[in-house]
C-alpha cells in the first residue's frame, strides 16, 4: 500500500455520529501509509466532530508522509458542515469521485 | 460482615498450628510414658529373672549340701557304726527330695531346656542312695570299702556334683543375660527420654518459627489493609473530586454572571445534553478585561462527560489568557490551538471576539465552529460567512480577524452546533436558527438567548448540549454614561488598532465591511 501505484478508497456512507465512533476509527486506520487517499463521502448526509477530528488527524499524518488526500462530498447538508468547520481551505474537496481521481493521478505508476 | 471476613482467616492459621502443637506434646508425652511403662515391665521381667536365676543358684547349692550331708552322714555311719552320724544324712534325706523339687520348678521357669541335668541329679541321687546309702544302712558297712562300690559312690556323687554344676552355671549365665537385658532396657529407657526431650525442643521451636512467621504475615495483612484502605479513601476522594469538579464546571457554565456594561447587552443560555449526567464539553464566556475589553466566546469540546469537561475548562483557560495577551482574535486562536496542541487535547472548535462600542463593530474570529449570526434592526438576519480550522489539530492553521459593521441596536449571535445539528440537518438547522432570530429581531420582551432556544426546541429536549450567547449593541446611548462610554471606546477601538495584524486580514475585514454596508 505504501506506493505510487495504487489509489487507497476509504469510504463512509450514512450519518457519522459518536455512536459510529469505533466504525469511524476503524475505517480511518486502515490505510495508515497510503500515499494517495480518496476519503468518499459521496453518501454521508451528516458528520459530527467525530469524523471531522478523524479527517484532521489523517491529514496530519498525509502531511508528514507527503501523501496526497481528496474528499469526495455528495450532500450540500455535509458540505455545509465541512465548510464551517474550516475543512474546505485543508483539503481537496470534490463533487464525484471522477474529478477526486483526476487530482490523485498525476505522477501514478503503473 | 467484613468484620468476620477479616477475622477468620487471621485468627484461623493462628489456632490450628496451637492445637497441632498441643496435640503433638500430649501425644510425645503418652509415647513416652507408654515406653517407659513398657520399660518398666521388662526391666521388671529382667529383675524377676535375675532373681529366679539367684533363687536357682541358691537351690543348687542346697541339693549340693544335702548330697554332701548325706555322704558324709553315710560315710560317718559306715566307719562309726555310731547312728549319731546319720543325722545329717537323715535331715539331708528329708530336705533333698523338697529342693530338688524346688529346682526343678526354678529351672523349668527359667529353662526348661536345662532340667535334664535336674532329671539326671534326682536320679543319681536314687542310684546312690539305691546303691550306697541303703546298703550301708542295712548294715553291709564293707559295701563302702569295696573298691569298685567306693568308686562308682564317687563317681555318683562327682556325677551329682556335675550336674549341680552345669545346673549352677546355666542359672549363673541366665542371670548374666538377664543383667544385660536390664542394662539394654535401662539405655532403650534413657534413649526415649532422650528422644522424648529433642522431640518436645523441635516441636517447640518449630511452634515459636511459625509464631514468628504468623506474626509477620498478620502485620503484612494489617499494612495491606491499611494500605487497601488508603487506596479506596484516595479512590473515593478522586470521585468526589471528579463529581465535585464536573458539578463545578457546570454550574460554573450555568451560573456565569453576564457583564453588566453600558452600551452593550449579553445574553446567554446554556441546557446540557438530556443524557443525565452527561456534562458537555460546550461553553461560553463574556468577561470583562483589563483596558475595557469585554471578550465574548462559545467553543465546544469534541465529545462529551468529564474529560470533555476538563478539556473544556482548559480551553476557555486558554482563552482568555491569550486574549489578556493579544487583542486581535485571530492570534487569540493562533496561541490557544499551540497551546491545545500542547496539552494533547481533543479537538475544540470555538468563536471568540470583541464588541466594540464605538464604531458597532464585531471583530471576531473562528475555529472551525458555526459561523455567527447577526441580527440588525430592520434587515433579515444572517449567518456572517468566515472559517477557519478547528483547535488542537493542526500544527500551523491559518485564523483571520473578521470586523463586521453593524448598526446601533444590531445583535450578534453565537451558538454552539447543537443549535443546528438537532435535525442532523445543518441546512435546515439554519433555516430555523434564522427564523427564531427574526422573531427575537421583532422583539417578544424576553432574553434572547432563551428566546432563540425555545423557538428552536419548542420544549423538546436536545440529544447534545446546547449555548448560546449573544452580544447586542444598545439602540439609544444613556446620557449619564456618556463620557464612561466614551473613554471605553477609545480603549477598544485603540487596542484594536496595535492588536491587529498586517497584511489579508485588513483586506478581509474591509471587504467585509463594505458588503454589511452595502
Amino acid at each position: 500500500m505504501n506506493d505510487n501505484s495504487s489509489i487507497t478508497v476509504l469510504r463512509l456512507a450514512g450519518e457519522l455520529d459518536i455512536g459510529r465512533r469505533e466504525e469511524i476509527h476503524g475505517v480511518f486506520q486502515l490505510a495508515p501509509d497510503a500515499r494517495r487517499v480518496l476519503v468518499d463521502l459521496s453518501e454521508v448526509t451528516y458528520a459530527d466532530s467525530t469524523t471531522l477530528s478523524e479527517l484532521l488527524r489523517l491529514r496530519a499524518d498525509a502531511q508528514a508522509q507527503d501523501a496526497r488526500i481528496a474528499i469526495v462530498i455528495g450532500s450540500k447538508r455535509f458540505a455545509r458542515v465541512i465548510e464551517y468547520a474550516g475543512l474546505g481551505s485543508a483539503f481537496a474537496i470534490f463533487d464525484d469521485r471522477g474529478a477526486a481521481l483526476t487530482y490523485l493521478a498525476p505522477g501514478l505508476q503503473s | 460482615m467484613s468484620g468476620t471476613r477479616t477475622r477468620s482467616p487471621v485468627s484461623s492459621p493462628i489456632l490450628r498450628p496451637l492445637l497441632v502443637t498441643i496435640v503433638g506434646l500430649i501425644a510425645v508425652v503418652l509415647v513416652i510414658l507408654a515406653g517407659g511403662l513398657y520399660q518398666r515391665s521388662l526391666l521388671r521381667d529382667a529383675f524377676a529373672r535375675s532373681e529366679a536365676s539367684a533363687a536357682a543358684q541358691r537351690l543348687v547349692s542346697d541339693v549340693l549340701e544335702d548330697q554332701l550331708d548325706m555322704e558324709t552322714g553315710i560315710k560317718g555311719y559306715a566307719a562309726t557304726h555310731d547312728k549319731l552320724y546319720l543325722s545329717p544324712y537323715n535331715d539331708a534325706r528329708a530336705r533333698i527330695g523338697v529342693d530338688i523339687d524346688k529346682l526343678e520348678s526354678a529351672v523349668a521357669s527359667i529353662d526348661p531346656s536345662q532340667l535334664g541335668y535336674v532329671r539326671d541329679l534326682r536320679a543319681t541321687n536314687r542310684e546312690w542312695s539305691r546303691k550306697i546309702a541303703e546298703p550301708v544302712m542295712n548294715g553291709d558297712f564293707q559295701r563302702l570299702r569295696t573298691a569298685s562300690t567306693h568308686l562308682s559312690g564317687e563317681a555318683l556323687v562327682d556325677r551329682i556334683r556335675d550336674d549341680v554344676a552345669m545346673t549352677g552355671q546355666k542359672m549363673e549365665s541366665h542371670d548374666r543375660v538377664s543383667a544385660t537385658e536390664t542394662r539394654s532396657a535401662i539405655d532403650r529407657a534413657l534413649s526415649a527420654v532422650l528422644f522424648g526431650v529433642a522431640l518436645v525442643v523441635v516441636l517447640g521451636m518449630l511452634y515459636a518459627i511459625q509464631q514468628a512467621r504468623l506474626a509477620r504475615s498478620a502485620a503484612r495483612a494489617k499494612a495491606d489493609l491499611a494500605l487497601e484502605r488508603e487506596h479506596a479513601k484516595e479512590i473515593e476522594v478522586l470521585y468526589t473530586a471528579e463529581k465535585r469538579i464536573a458539578t463545578t464546571l457546570q454550574d460554573a457554565i450555568a451560573q456565569r454572571p453576564l457583564p453588566i456594561l453600558p452600551m452593550l447587552r449579553f445574553s446567554a443560555t446554556y441546557v446540557p445534553a438530556s443524557e443525565e449526567g452527561n456534562v458537555g464539553g460546550d461553553w461560553y464566556d463574556a468577561i470583562e478585561l483589563p483596558n475595557n475589553r469585554v471578550l465574548f466566546a462559545v467553543g465546544d469540546v469534541a465529545g462529551h462527560g468529564l474529560g470533555a469537561a476538563v478539556a473544556m475548562s482548559r480551553a476557555r483557560q486558554a482563552l482568555v489568557t491569550s486574549a489578556i495577551l493579544d487583542t486581535d482574535p485571530a492570534t487569540v486562536l493562533k496561541r490557544v490551538n499551540q497551546e491545545l496542541l500542547r496539552q494533547r487535547a481533543p479537538m475544540v472548535t470555538a468563536v471568540t471576539g470583541y464588541a466594540d462600542a464605538a464604531t458597532f463593530e464585531f471583530v471576531f474570529a473562528v475555529a472551525g465552529h458555526p459561523p455567527p449570526l447577526l441580527i440588525e434592526p430592520g434587515q433579515a438576519p444572517r449567518l456572517l460567512s468566515c472559517g477557519g480550522l478547528p483547535l488542537g489539530v493542526m500544527d500551523t492553521p491559518e485564523y483571520r480577524t473578521y470586523r463586521v459593521q453593524t448598526l446601533p441596536g444590531s445583535m450578534l449571535v453565537l451558538y454552539t452546533d447543537g443549535a443546528v445539528e438537532h435535525t442532523h440537518d445543518v441546512l435546515e438547522g439554519e433555516r430555523i436558527l434564522l427564523a427564531a432570530a427574526l422573531a427575537v429581531r421583532d422583539g417578544s420582551g424576553r432574553e434572547p438567548s432563551t428566546a432563540i432556544h425555545s423557538a428552536i426546541f419548542a420544549g423538546r429536549s436536545a440529544g447534545d448540549d446546547v449555548a448560546i450567547l449573544t452580544v447586542g449593541f444598545d439602540l439609544e446611548p444613556v446620557t449619564g454614561l456618556r463620557v464612561t462610554v466614551e473613554s471605553a471606546q477609545s480603549s477598544i477601538a485603540g487596542n484594536l488598532g496595535r492588536g491587529r495584524p498586517p497584511g489579508t486580514d485588513r483586506s478581509e475585514s474591509q471587504t467585509l465591511h463594505e458588503r454589511t454596508l452595502s
